[in-house]
């Protein structure tokens, strides 16, 4: 499997401890497996000087392989993990033979439009699951879901530092914030509240959940870890707004509890040879964590379809 | 209920003091006092070396104390207030004096003095989760609740017409109540201006963006618009703490309740950077120094003492929460066609509107002062400007 080795890239709030399950399944099978820490995540220090933007990590992650000898690998990642990954893809195409996200693309264009519009009339016809369908529906209703999905990015896009000193400072300030993301992400959000809670740490785990605060706690890196909203914003923003992968081909894995959901059509935007697109029935954000065996299934197939 | 400020705090604060001491805070940065990501390390350690060296809390107190305090329930909420009865013939126009976040009652410590010694009488509540009113133990309490709580204070305490005045949550607050009850309000006066929109602004911005000399009377005002293309970015900047403090209030609070860093490093920021420039060619640090110039590390150390005190930071900031999920039509669309209204323009104030539009929510513009120096806690930082403003006005109206 030496032709194949992969990189594992995690996003926030997450550490390397995600891939704690998924990395034993993939060793066992033979796969070289490379897993960074995220700047200011886990166990990479936060940068010292400004301008590390999701960009920068994509070059970084890219040397790595390089230094480690692999010219050519397979990638893989979730949340910034996912993005970076497809900047990755997007700025080497000759050093990736793969790309699996867990993590679907927001990219906007005439395909959105398109299914937007259809969609309003004859849902069925366009959404392929119940999550995808709620995503878009209803139209009026978009809007106040993005206010409350995208707040959180908002801050931390501009004044990351603001809100953070007591999460370094004070472990409820961590789990108040850091601790809810594992939480909240990993649950069924259309639910009721209380609900949504307890479901979430029962699909987590409460001591994963812990597993991460506490290497957030003694590595003191909650508050930077926050800093790549804001570098991505003043910095990527149009490449991201504007990048396509023609070429390599990619893997899309869908879980219901994930927090985008888009259909295979508008995937298209952003990713023009999806090679494979599964759903499954549970998982969420995190699913290294609350459905291992699909991700790196999902992972495994995919390598050997496109070898 | 009478009310005594002596018995708080000195317990809270010699903790606040030690938590201090034994602060966690990680620059990372090989030059933290140019960080652009928010809050630079360098404020948070300058106000916490000043709260464990030589901030002296009794200050705070003392300041405090030369009031009367008392409490009284109204609907849910335990309502702290001051309450100094003033003289004979200034007795038919009491002031109430509204607050907002993330201050206290500390706000008005030098110009409840100034209006007392010219006999007026005043009244000034601390907002739920603010100062010495506790949070409400249920949701729902959003502005337009505190503007309906508040006009009940004023009757209770006998004042059927009275003069409001506030800044911040407390001008929106004020707003509400003199159009709800236009026949209490004797005169309402703002420092910072309504926001509103409608047929004003878009034209005196189309106007604007070719003859801008024309239609801003101030430099402020002209570059709270311009240039038009750059405002959508500055609204992004200046209105994220609002997103989330409308979606997630607690979500990022509870280490400004466990943690005085926390709390130094979110609420003790607003009073500086509320009262600067905000000159984006500098670092956030540089203009938060100019900020402190102004409302002075003192005055900052004792909200930030009195918030620590009563532990309600994170509930402080729910306000947003109730306004935004509760109140936003009614703020949207309203107007107060017939009750005098003034306001001050203080040079550092977050919004500046040009009386023109202004007109689009108050239609009875009595008075509308420029001032060259102040900022969005102007009690604190002009306080001679807004007691002058708001006596004069009173005056005018009567």
């Amino acid at each position: 499997k030496k032709n194949t080795p992969i990189i594992l890239l995690h996003g926030w709030p997450s550490t390397v401890w995600e891939f704690n399950k998924s990395i034993p399944l993939l060793v066992e099978q033979g796969y070289t497996v490379v897993a960074p820490s995220l700047p200011g995540h886990g166990f990479t220090d936060p940068p010292t000087v400004t301008g590390v933007s999701p960009s920068v990590m994509a070059c970084a992650y890219h040397k790595l392989m390089i230094k480690l000898g692999y010219k050519r690998f397979i990638v893989h990642g979730g949340d910034w993990g996912a993005i970076i990954g497809s900047l990755i893809t997007y700025m080497y195409p000759e050093s990736v033979i793969g790309l699996h996200n867990t993590m679907n693309y927001m990219n906007f264009g005439w395909r959105q439009i398109l299914q937007t519009l259809v969609g309003a009339v004859f849902p069925s016809l366009v959404y392929t699951s119940e999550k995808e369908k709620r995503f878009m529906h209803p139209m009026f209703k978009f809007g106040e879901r993005m206010y409350r999905s995208f707040a959180y990015f908002h801050i931390q896009s501009v004044l990351p530092d603001s809100y953070g000193y007591g999460m370094v400072d004070s472990p409820v300030g961590l789990i108040g914030w850091i601790g809810s993301r594992f939480v909240l992400w990993s649950a069924d959000k259309y639910g009721p509240v209380p609900e949504m809670w307890r479901e979430g740490v029962r699909n987590f785990g409460i001591d994963n959940i812990c597993a991460n605060l506490a290497i957030f706690w003694v590595q003191q890196n909650a508050l930077s870890s926050m800093r790549i909203y804001y570098e991505f914003y003043w910095n990527d923003l149009e490449l991201l707004r504007n990048f396509s992968i023609p070429d390599v081909p990619v893997a899309i894995s869908n879980f219901p509890n994930e927090i985008i959901h888009l259909t295979k059509f508008t995937s298209w935007t952003t990713f023009n040879n999806i090679k494979q697109y599964n759903y499954h029935d549970h998982g969420g954000h995190f699913a290294h964590i609350d459905n291992t065996e699909a991700v790196v299934g999902d992972l495994t197939s995919f390598i050997q379809k496109i070898q | 209920a009478v009310v005594s400020t002596q018995s708080t705090g000195d317990s809270d604060f010699d903790e606040m003091k030690d938590r201090l001491k034994k602060r966690i805070v990680v620059p990372n940065l090989v030059e933290p006092e140019k960080s652009p990501y928010g809050t630079p390390a360098t404020y948070v350690n300058l106000v916490a070396d000043h709260l464990t060296d030589s901030f002296d809390f009794n200050t705070v107190k003392d300041g405090l104390c030369q009031f009367k305090h008392f409490k009284t329930v109204i609907g849910d909420i335990n309502l702290h207030f001051i309450h100094m009865v003033g003289s004979e013939e200034k007795k038919n126009t009491p002031i109430i004096l509204l607050h907002g976040w993330p201050s206290t009652v500390w706000e008005f410590n030098k110009s409840i003095p100034l209006l007392v010694e010219q006999g007026y009488t005043v009244v000034a509540p601390s907002l739920p989760g603010h100062g010495f009113t506790d949070p409400p133990t249920v949701t729902g309490v959003s502005p337009s609740v505190m503007a309906c709580a508040y006009h009940k204070l004023m009757l209770k305490l006998g004042y059927k017409r009275f003069i409001v005045h506030g800044g911040d949550w407390g001008a929106i607050i004020g707003s509400l109540i003199t159009y709800m009850y236009p026949e209490s309000v004797i005169g309402l006066h703002n420092t910072m201006n309504y926001m509103n929109f409608g047929w004003r602004q878009i034209l005196q911005t189309l106007v604007g963006a070719v003859f801008p000399s024309l239609v801003y009377t101030s430099e402020k005002e002209k570059r709270f618009m311009h240039p038009m293309f750059k405002f959508g970015e500055r609204m992004y900047r200046s209105f994220a703490y609002f997103h989330i403090q409308s979606v997630l209030p607690d979500s990022y609070g509870y280490g400004m309740v466990d943690s005085p860093v926390g709390l130094i490093g979110w609420i003790g920021t607003t009073y500086a950077i509320a009262s600067s420039p905000r000159d984006l060619t500098k670092t956030m640090m540089a203009n938060l120094q100019d900020g402190l110039k102004n409302f002075g590390l003192d005055n900052a150390c004792a909200n930030i003492s009195i918030f620590w005190a009563v532990k309600s930071a994170q509930a402080s900031m729910r306000i947003y929460y109730e306004f935004y999920w509760n109140d936003l039509e009614l703020l949207r669309n309203f107007s107060i066609p017939d009750v005098p209204v003034a306001i001050s323009n203080f040079p550092n104030e977050i919004i500046h509107l040009t009386k023109f539009t202004s007109w689009t929510t108050f239609n009875n513009i009595k008075q509308y002062n420029y001032h060259d120096h102040g900022g969005h806690f102007a009690h604190i930082d002009n306080t001679e400007a807004v007691v002058g403003d708001l006596t004069s006005f009173i005056q005018k109206i009567q």
